[in-house]
């Protein structure tokens, strides 16, 4: 055998089996291509291979355009996130650093995630249901900062910003003490020493009486002046009777003139004691004028402890409130409500419903693990998110958030959000056994504000929303205060002294805020025994203070009406004593004259001056 | 365009005058009643048509029954409910029902629908008659009617146009 005809047997012998092997392929293939077209088959397997390649790599950029869209039209705001994968083999679905915009203040986050892994069942997903078992979302944090705004680029038109939900609430309870506060301001402030009414009457008789003592003094004197001139012409008429008969009666004319002058000076004299009577009655009543306005003053109404619990504590408890409140009614809108929308029914034949209706999308149960920031101090938080569905309605049990706070405090949270029934039911516990608090001011700056100081607090928030209706209590309570006011108003005057010495004795802060209402119309109630402990201090202190402010004016006046009315009595008599004396000498005079004229006494006047005064018992008089 | 036009036609030729073996033509016209009963628009009819394109059978003939079954269903749909509403009601069957509707892609199959259990009994009843009918329509009919065709031009062309058209070649 020939080395060819050996490689040519070699290669026979090797070809057989494969031939054996190539036509027992080719008979399975005609086997299976005497059932199936392979040429029908094939292609649309390579497409469906196709198809699950694309799927496999554009589902994450499809499912982050689709996280992003509807998360902005949910929101309202940016939605961002930095990477997203899945693994369908797995289940496994990984989102990184998700932040959500605030949209209603875009500068901020509403929440950031670093890390989210989620595991999806995937006999759900071929059942039309994303289904997420369990997973964790980790690196949450509240209430961030953004770099760039968050604002959509075309942003819905906002709701119209009005007042917010307790801003009339507001109003009304900071006027219940306020009012107050500035009856006792404008009380204290006032000088009530110009508007007593005695002592200016009793100064203006000081400068009347006075000046009318003068002229009465000037017109006895021109008496005088004019009766020596008189007697004088009188004496040379009488030495030369017949050169001066003529004159003589011009002269015995101007006697009976100057007669009745001194008759009318008299006669205002005379007039004197009733004058003075009279002013001092109207002293008198000015004085009892005087006491009624000071009683008026000091009858202040007494300090509405609730008031004044409304007026302290109304603005920090409104404000965080109302935010709070914006915030529920929020999250509540975007909790949908109603279950899942149904299929379209088939045109032909019912369709029969062989298990209970089911969202489309539900959480079962995800951990939660992050951070926030509790009256500034960092706060880790830990919590789980269970049952929480785009149709909470079709589920057996309520969306229920449970978080717990570690670090500078221990804080514990639960939210219920029960849609089960036709009226939505939210429920949220919120408790802290102790918090640090920073230093606060209560109350308004352009009236009255009380300054807190530093302390350990604890609160206990329970809160319950029934279809729109709101019913709540939160709870707060701080040890060891130090209070200390301060005034708008005069803030080194009496009040503020009076109103630190009141303070001084509270110790303790206990706080219980009842909400009622709607949540559009919520109405709060603030009970606090600070309200009830400062006005009981101020009540007292006030009425105290105002009593001895108003008995020392009232001496005070009295002595100084009194002083003055001696003064001026004396004054009087003096000066009623010297005018009389003068005015004596002056008539003594005219009589004299009249009988070197020859008249007589017929001038009609008294019988003399001098004895006038005796009459009239001045002394008597003036000393009423 | 032109290929597309008349690709009806074609097919319809192909069917009359195909070589297929007679139980080739009489698996393709049950699976075409079949996907013709049914109401359109879930998975099983996807299934039954795929297995229609993917199996050797005649699929003009599966074309043809597909449509003229689409128009008779419509009259059948109210015996089709009945029947339905009896399977899917009965409560015995309840179990079985429940885990076919809750097997993954189960609620897409129209399972938990009464027309299309209805129409699905409907056409499994009538499978074996009208599979038996049409073997033997054609064994007997089909090769004379065949023959008696294809003496006309344009059958011949129609048939070769449809050969064409699987060769590549347009009409």
């Amino acid at each position: 055998m020939t080395k060819q005809s050996k490689t040519e047997a070699q290669s026979q012998t090797e070809a057989q089996p494969k031939t054996e092997s190539q036509s027992t392929t080719k008979t399975k293939q005609g086997r299976l291509s005497k059932y199936i077209r392979l040429g029908y088959v094939l292609p649309r397997v390579a497409i469906v291979v196709t198809i699950g390649l694309a799927v496999r790599f554009g589902l994450d950029p499809t499912l982050h355009w689709a996280l992003v869209s509807g998360g902005e039209s949910a929101i309202g705001a940016k939605v961002e996130l930095a990477a997203l994968e899945t693994s369908l083999w797995n289940g496994q679905l990984t989102i990184k650093e998700l932040a959500l915009a605030n949209p209603q203040s875009p500068m901020r986050n509403l929440l950031e995630a670093a890390d989210s892994q989620l595991h999806l069942d995937v006999n759900a997903l071929l059942r039309g249901r994303v289904v997420v078992t369990n997973g964790a979302i980790t690196g949450l944090q509240f209430d961030t900062d953004r770099e760039t705004s968050g604002a959509l680029a075309e942003v819905p038109p906002a709701e119209e910003s009005g007042p917010s939900l307790l801003d009339p609430w507001l109003d009304s309870a900071g006027n219940m003490g306020e009012q107050w506060f500035e009856e006792i301001a404008d009380r204290f402030d006032t000088n009530l020493v110009d508007q007593l009414q005695s002592p200016k009457l009793a100064q203006e008789l000081k400068e009347r009486w006075p000046q009318q003592y003068q002229q009465l003094e000037a017109q006895v004197k021109d008496i005088r002046t004019r009766g020596k001139e008189l007697e004088k012409s009188i004496r040379e008429v009488k030495a030369n009777p017949l050169r001066g008969l003529e004159k003589l009666v011009e002269l015995q004319k101007e006697l009976v003139s100057l007669q009745q002058e001194v008759k009318a000076v008299q006669r205002q004299i005379g007039n004197l004691p009733h004058q003075a009577e009279t002013d001092k009655q109207a002293v008198l009543a000015a004085r009892e004028q005087d006491e009624a306005l000071l009683r008026e003053k000091l009858n202040i109404g007494t300090l509405d402890g609730d008031g004044l619990t409304q007026t302290l504590l109304g603005q920090p408890v409104t404000e965080g409130l109302a935010s709070a409140l914006e915030w529920v009614r929020w999250a509540r809108a975007k909790v949908p409500s109603n279950p899942a929308k149904e299929k379209d029914a088939r045109s032909r034949g019912t369709t029969v419903r062989f298990a209970p209706p089911q969202p489309s999308f539900v959480v079962e149960g995800v951990e939660l693990q992050g951070l926030a920031q509790l009256s500034g101090q960092p706060l880790e938080l830990i919590g789980t998110l269970t049952n929480a569905s785009n149709a909470p309605k079709l589920l057996p049990e309520p969306t229920q958030l449970t978080l717990r706070g570690t670090g500078a405090t221990d804080l514990t949270m639960s939210l219920t959000l029960d849609r089960r029934n036709e009226a939505a039911h939210d429920h949220l516990l919120l408790s802290c056994p102790q918090i640090a608090m920073p230093a606060r001011q209560l109350g308004k700056p352009e009236k009255l504000v009380v300054e807190m100081g530093e302390g350990a607090a604890k609160f206990h928030i329970d809160l319950q929303m029934e279809g729109d209706q709101l019913v709540g209590e939160i709870l707060f309570e701080q040890e060891s205060l130090q209070l200390t006011p301060r005034l708008a108003k005069s803030p080194n005057g009496q009040l503020a002294k009076t109103l630190e010495q009141s303070l001084a004795g509270v110790q303790r802060l206990q706080a219980s805020v009842a909400l009622t209402g709607t949540l559009k119309k919520p109405k709060l109630k603030i009970e606090s025994d600070i309200g009830s402990q400062v006005a009981a201090g101020l009540n007292a202190t006030v009425k105290r203070v105002l009593q001895e402010q108003t008995d020392s004016l009232l001496a005070k006046s009295r002595a100084q009406v009194d002083e003055q009315l001696a003064k001026l009595t004396e004054l009087r008599e003096q000066a009623q004593t010297e005018l009389l004396g003068q005015l004596g000498e002056g008539q003594e005079l005219l009589t004299q004259l009249a009988s070197l004229t020859g008249g007589g006494n017929n001038t009609g006047l008294p019988a003399g001056i001098p004895q006038l005064g005796k009459k009239m018992r001045l002394g008597d008089i003036l000393k009423k | 365009m032109t290929s597309l036009l008349l690709r009806p036609l074609r097919q319809l030729a192909q069917a009359l005058t195909a070589n297929d073996s007679a139980r080739q033509i009489a698996w393709g016209f049950v699976l075409g009643m079949m996907i013709g009963l049914l109401p359109k628009g879930n998975l099983l009819l996807v299934m039954l048509t795929m297995l229609l394109c993917a199996l050797r059978v005649n699929k003009p003939a599966g074309l043809l029954a597909a449509g003229i079954f689409s128009l008779v269903g419509l009259a059948f749909d109210g015996v089709a409910h009945r029947i339905g509403s009896l399977v899917l009601l009965w409560e015995p069957a309840r179990p079985v029902h429940t885990w076919l509707y809750e097997l993954p892609l189960g609620p897409w199959m129209g399972l938990n629908n009464t027309v299309v259990v209805g129409q699905l009994i409907l056409g499994l009843y009538f499978a074996v008659p009208v599979y038996y009918l049409m073997f033997r329509f054609a064994r007997r009919i089909q090769p004379k009617l065949s023959k008696w065709l294809l003496r006309y031009r344009i059958i011949r062309w129609l048939r070769g146009a449809e050969l064409g058209a699987n060769l590549g070649v347009d009409a």
